[in-house]
């Protein structure tokens, strides 16, 4: 047995993502969203989050999936990671899950879609579903997001 | 370039400026409000949608998420809640 971590699910896509419990601050719906001008068109804006401004970005368009459109279940997580505090937008959060640390698998050398450095893991859950660990601090990298800002200058 | 009390200053777009995805309905003629700042002896013109108002704010930063905006210096949380973004005239004159 390894050690018990509790995960929040979402999903993106039809593909189930986790993220640890402790990085996450809330969960919300839609909220009206300022948009900044000049960022990346995967930043959607910035939202008043109880008094504090919180700047959204949608995980689709972070990760390249094609955008659609905020449907009912559509859900912004608010994650903390060090000192950055940001919501995601994802197509549903569903559930919060216990997983045995043992279960998590490296992410497998060759991976289409999302960069394998994305991810911390794939999880096994029960006999064929899969969970798909997010490694955060990559997710929300800095110097990537100049790199991409410079790119579309 | 306009007139504005005898003396000519820039005319700035700031939908153009700021890339603002939905284009302005460029009728001919009609009134257009502008905004104008002045940095020490710089005058500029801001072209704006609509002004809003006047009021005293707090200045609250965007987060650390945002790296370098331009022409943003941060933001602030009105009265009915929306965010209202704060321009830095510093960027915009030069």
């Amino acid at each position: 047995m390894g050690e018990e971590i509790k995960v929040i699910v979402f999903t993106l896509c039809e593909e189930e993502y986790a993220v640890e419990v402790e990085k996450v601050r809330t969960i919300e719906r839609i909220l009206p969203m300022t948009r900044v001008p000049k960022t990346p068109s995967f930043v959607k804006g910035v939202i008043n989050l109880r008094g504090n401004i919180v700047p959204i970005i949608d995980l689709r368009g972070r990760f390249g999936l094609p955008e659609s459109l905020y449907a009912n279940n559509t859900r912004i997580i608010i994650v903390a990671v060090k000192d950055i505090e940001v919501g995601l937008i994802v197509d549903s959060a569903s559930d919060v899950i216990d997983l045995d640390s043992e279960t998590i698998d490296n992410p497998p050398e060759v991976v289409g879609g999302i960069k394998a450095k994305y991810l911390r893991g794939i999880a096994k859950i029960g006999a064929d579903r899969l969970l798909v660990m997010l490694n955060l601090e990559e997710v929300l990298n800095k110097s990537e997001i100049i790199q991409l800002e410079n790119m579309e200058e | 370039m306009i007139d504005y009390r005898n003396t000519v200053i820039p005319i700035i777009s700031l939908r153009t400026l700021f890339d603002c995805p939905s284009p302005a309905e460029d009728d001919e003629g009609s009134e257009q409000e502008i905004v104008v700042i002045r940095k020490s002896d710089k005058m500029v013109a801001l072209v704006v949608d609509e002004f809003i108002g006047q009021q005293e704010t707090v200045l609250k930063t965007l987060g650390k998420y945002f790296t370098k905006l331009f022409a943003i210096s941060g933001a602030t949380i009105l009265g009915d809640g929306q965010v209202a973004l704060i321009i830095d005239p510093n960027a915009i004159i030069k």
